[in-house]
């Protein structure tokens, strides 16, 4: 049977080419982003080994409670364990997060994702892998600067340059560029600015005089290291913990691996997309080689084949398509893991790189998701085939087992789609308050309707295709009849077909819709939300804490246009155990964000706070109660919670006054100032002048709320750009089963194809017929996929209108195009079976049996 | 009556090369004249299929010419050719005549409609009407027996006035009672819309109604017949196999 089964798999090498493209393709992106952040993971660890190389023992804040910038401990305390015995040099360390560099334009360097570090920098004994002086001269006395090489590098900065620097409490200062370092062999921390000063530089810049991050400790000839941190323990500061350079390496490599692996589980859920849609395309093209080959199963069923062995035969030929798959998925892989690195290289994110690794639980993964989708793909169609009556060797009429009724399939498809809704709104609507991670449950759910919904396609693709079809039949006359014709004439095919491309179709307009929304509620926001003309807010659209010098709100306070202003600080801090928002908010506050509704006192005073209704209904903190925050800084502090209020502008808001703010995280700077004008001055007016206040402070923009709206747009199309882009490979490996289904449908056809030749159907009409079929199917995928996605959007709107989700926006100029793009990529990949029904011998086409 | 409609010279077909090849027809010269139903009858092997492909224009002769209408088809392009089948060709093959899909009318006008042309309404109705099928036009082929398949077949042929009809083995599949009415349908297109048929067959019977005998063997013709029956046609048949 073996032999038999290999042997018909060889004979039918496109066919088997066909199949396993869609396992290929999928396999081939989860092994390579394996690879890709394998490789990253390694190359880091390499890089805290030999950062750490050196150090025997790293004095830092206890970590535990690491969840902002850092903790900071007291310079005085750190320097009196040089005193230690045992302890033979100790370097102060201070490092800060917000330190932007001006390039030569004036404008910030970075801040569209990676962070921007400052950091203290001496020359000192200890040979470390770290920062590393690679050309000039180390950084001395308040002027001077050393700048990673990449950044250096990227704007053409040379030794001796003046390069401004900007830090979030003060204006733009000059520094003198004295050196180029980098950090081991790279040339910048992934994507990172860092800009290095002396000690007591930096901690001016940051606003930390007397404060440190920590120590790196060498201990003398003979000590132990252990020993030495027993010593150090009991004369730490309080905060602080004293590990050994090897720990901290390995603590560090962890958090990166933990970094990654948030990288990863995002990249891989891609992937497994694409794959559950690999096994609609795998199924159905299972589904029509049995039925094309029922003659050949019941000729070995009629010689004595038993209807296991036919079973098997299927299975084995699957397992076989999984196998070969898998292995070229796993070369693809590679290939795609450099690709990702070139890409994220365009966009400056240099990350360090180590040989390609390929680690065995890749391969297996690889293996065991590539055999397994095709095997369970193949599973049906398996079973189908052992069903085929050796009759139907002999005669001509019975060509394929009979198909279960349509009614059957109403039911089980209506019962899978009604358990695959109730699944995905437990998600939605219960999960939520339960705490289990709701997408688990929305995935499975939408993954459950998509079979379901797969069930019963089949029961609408006649009319629908019908009506698809009828553009095709008016522009190409009789081929675009025929083909319109084709297409109803198998709907299980048609749908099988079209539900592979209504996946991925459903979860772009799931995305375009959602992003959409997202926008309309922050137009409803800025549009009638906030009482104010102009909004004075930090140049970095990727960190909610990124702030500017408070200098400018009191320059623009004292401008002519302007006619109030309204500070607001933002800092993380740990409630509920989650990392919140925490705002620091003026009296006026309320004036600018009106509220739908609220109780008791609006300002917040010394220990008090005020928030948004949803949280105190969810949470049992009414008026009057008391509430914990756990700040890096001052530690857990309790409030008593004066205010509620509920409107759009005051969803997740925490807020608490600015004196207990700026006490608690240390720091004054201002993440957004409110500006509303004077009589007679128009936004943009005010936005003009302002914006030369600001000119010495590149690090802040001054934006009308017009403005900020378009910024905001910018940036979720970004993302939604980016969504799109990974589920395109869903899409593509749809469009895949899409030239799988024409091909074999062109092979069954031969004679009918021969036929219309004969009498007359010329070869271009002929490429249209089938292209213009293929087109039909797609079109259906994509109008099942966006009506899903709409519906799957509502749903989760609906779930999310408690966080603030207001508006439920249809891209209907989107959706219309990827409906019509669709269609017309479903003409592209039906170009090799189009191609091949014109070249079809006709007398071979037409010749009796 | 004289004038012809298609004509072959020294046509010759080869298949493969060398040691190999098969010669399937060999200098084969005939005339087909106007309005006149051509029979072309021979054993299996003996090239009487590959005669009519290539007079029909759906395969090419290794050397000599075919003429249709007074054209050459060896210096035809793929897409010329086409548009000859379309246009100034009818066919009726065996078996798996029809488009499935297509409902009867739309069967018979698929080349009319191919060609992007509307079909000439009163030709089509007495076509129609002839081969009796009136009430049949909006059903699909999986509903209609073998009989009215073949005729709508031959509906479809005849449809758009083509120079020649070609038939092969046009009652192959049919029971006697349908072949007989199939094959005087046929000789009725001759006489009353002065068709012009050639038409391979195996049987004897059907040959007895054309006007005119072909006989091949080996790739030769080797003799004809004019108004034939099926005990002479029979008779010739055993004279050349002895």
């Amino acid at each position: 049977m073996l032999a038999v089964t290999l042997k018909s798999l060889w004979a039918h090498k496109l066919r088997l080419g066909l199949t396993a493209l869609a396992v290929v393709l999928g396999v081939g992106f989860i092994s390579g982003t394996f690879v890709y952040t394998d490789t990253i993971g390694k190359a880091f660890d390499g890089i805290f080994e030999d950062a750490f190389q050196g150090v025997d023992i790293v004095v830092s804040a206890d970590s535990e409670l690491q969840f902002g910038e850092g903790i900071y401990l007291p310079e005085s305390e750190i320097l009196q364990l040089r005193d230690v015995e045992g302890v033979d040099d100790l370097i102060p360390f201070l490092q800060g997060l917000g330190i932007v560099i001006l390039d030569k334009a004036g404008e910030p360097i970075g801040g569209q994702g990676p962070p921007q570090f400052a950091f203290s920098f001496m020359e000192t004994d200890l040979e470390t892998g770290g920062f590393n002086l690679r050309e000039g001269a180390y950084p001395e006395g308040p002027g001077e600067v050393v700048i990673d090489a990449q950044t250096v590098a990227d704007n053409n900065f040379v030794i001796g340059d003046s390069v401004s620097v900007v830090a979030p409490t003060g204006p733009a200062r000059p520094y003198t560029l004295v050196g180029i370092a980098g950090f081991g062999d790279l040339d910048n921390l992934g994507g990172a600015t860092s800009a290095l000063f002396d000690l007591r530089t930096v901690q001016v810049l940051l606003e930390r005089e007397g404060q440190l991050t920590g120590a790196s400790i060498q201990v003398s000839p003979g000590a132990g290291v252990d020993d030495v941190i027993t010593r150090l323990e009991p004369v730490l500061p309080d905060g602080a913990r004293a590990i050994s350079g090897q720990t901290a390496a390995e603590e560090q490599a962890v958090a990166i691996q933990e970094g990654l692996a948030f990288f990863n589980t995002f990249l891989l859920s891609f992937g497994a997309i694409a794959l559950f849609v690999g096994t609609f395309t795998i199924a159905n093209t299972f589904r029509i080689i049995v039925t094309q080959r029922t003659k050949e199963l019941a000729l070995l069923r009629a010689l004595g084949a038993s209807a296991r062995q036919v079973n098997q035969m299927v299975l084995i030929e699957a397992f076989v398509i999984g196998v070969l798959a898998s292995i070229a998925g796993i070369a693809v892989g590679f290939g795609l893991a450099l690709l990702l690195k070139i890409g994220l290289e365009a966009f400056g994110i240099a990350l360090p790189t180590a040989p390609a690794t390929l680690q065995p639980r890749t391969i297996v993964v690889a293996l065991v998701v590539g055999v397994g989708v095709t095997l369970i793909s193949a599973f049906l169609p398996a079973r189908r085939a052992s069903r085929v009556p050796p009759i139907a060797a002999l005669r001509e009429d019975l060509v394929a087992p009979p198909r279960k009724a349509l009614t059957t399939r109403a039911i089980v498809g209506s019962a899978v789609t009604a358990f695959g809704l109730a699944v995905l709104f437990f998600g939605l609507f219960v999960s939520l308050e339960v705490g289990p991670p709701a997408i688990l449950y929305v995935g499975t759910g939408a993954g459950i309707v998509f079979i379901g919904v797969s069930l019963l396609s089949p029961l609408i693709a006649r009319p629908v295709a019908r009506l698809i079809g009828w553009p095709f039949a008016r522009l190409y006359n009789l081929p675009g009849k025929l083909a319109q014709e084709n297409a109803i004439r198998a709907p299980r095919r048609t749908s099988a077909t079209a539900a592979a491309l209504m996946i991925g179709v459903t979860l772009i307009t799931l995305a375009s819709v959602m992003a959409a929304s997202i926008r309309g509620t922050i137009d409803d926001i800025i549009g009638s939300g906030i009482e104010a003309d102009v909004i004075i807010r930090a140049n970095n659209d990727f960190d909610p804490t990124a702030s500017f010098t408070p200098e400018l709100a009191v320059r623009a306070a004292e401008d002519p246009s302007v006619h109030e202003v309204s500070r607001q600080q933002t800092g993380v801090a740990l409630f509920n155990e989650t990392e919140s928002f925490v705002i620091g908010i003026e009296s006026n506050y309320p004036d600018f964000f009106p509220v739908d509704d609220s109780m008791g006192s609006l300002t917040p005073g010394p220990g008090e706070v005020v928030i948004d209704q949803a949280i105190a209904d969810s949470n049992q903190l009414p008026v009057g109660s008391e509430l914990q925050l756990l700040f890096e800084a001052t530690g857990s502090q309790s409030f008593t919670v004066v205010g509620t209020a509920s409107g759009d502008t005051w969803t997740d808001v925490i807020a608490i006054s600015q004196a207990e703010w700026i006490n608690n995280y240390g720091i004054e700077s201002d993440t957004q100032v409110f500006v509303r004008a004077s009589p007679g001055f128009s936004p943009e007016e005010v936005e003009t002048r302002l914006t030369v206040l600001a000119e010495d402070v590149p690090t802040a923009q001054v934006q009308t709320f017009e403005e900020l709206s378009s910024d905001v747009e910018r940036q979720i199309n970004q993302l939604l750009n980016l969504i799109t882009g990974l589920l395109a490979l869903a899409v593509i490996i749809a469009l895949i089963g899409v030239t799988n289904t024409m091909t074999l449908s062109v092979f069954e056809r031969t004679r009918e194809i021969g036929l219309l030749r004969a009498v007359g159907l010329s070869r271009r009409q002929t490429r249209r017929m089938i292209r213009s079929e293929a087109s039909i199917i797609a079109v259906f995928g994509a109008v099942l996929g966006v009506v899903i996605g709409l519906f799957f959007a509502w749903a989760i709107l609906q779930a999310l209108s408690d966080e603030g989700f207001s508006a439920f926006v249809v891209p209907v100029g989107t959706l219309a195009l990827w409906i019509v793009v669709t269609g017309l990529l479903g003409i592209v990949f039906a170009i090799f079976p189009a191609w091949r029904a014109s070249r079809l011998d006709i007398l071979e086409a037409i010749a009796y049996e | 009556m004289t004038s012809i409609a298609a004509r072959a010279v020294d046509a010759t077909k080869t298949y493969g090369s060398g040691d190999t090849a098969v010669t399937a027809i060999d200098h084969v010269s005939v005339e087909f004249q106007k309005e006149r139903y051509t029979a072309i009858m021979g054993p299996s092997g003996s090239g009487k299929s590959t005669l009519m492909h290539c007079m029909a224009g759906l395969d090419y002769l290794t050397s000599g010419q075919v003429f249709v209408g007074g054209q050459d088809l060896g210096v035809l392009t793929d897409r010329e050719l086409t548009e000859l089948r379309r246009d100034q060709v009818g066919f009726i093959f065996q078996a798996f005549n029809l488009i499935p899909t297509l409902t009867a009318l739309e069967n018979i006008t698929l080349p009319i409609d191919l060609a992007g042309r509307d079909a000439d309404g009163v030709w089509l109705d007495s076509v129609v009407k002839s081969l009796g099928l009136g009430d049949r036009l909006d059903h699909r082929p999986a509903e209609l027996s073998g009989g009215q398949q073949q005729r709508v077949a031959a509906a479809r042929a005849l449809a758009s006035r083509p120079e020649m009809v070609f038939a092969d083995e046009p009652s192959g599949n049919l029971d006697s009672t349908a072949s007989a009415e199939l094959l005087e349908l046929l000789r009725q297109a001759v006489r009353k819309f002065g068709q012009t048929i050639v038409m391979v067959t195996h049987d004897p019977i059907a040959a007895s109604y054309s006007d005119r005998v072909v006989f091949l063997e080996d790739g030769r013709i080797v003799d004809e017949m004019t108004d034939p029956t099926p005990d002479r046609v029979l008779d010739r048949i055993k004279a050349l196999e002895g």
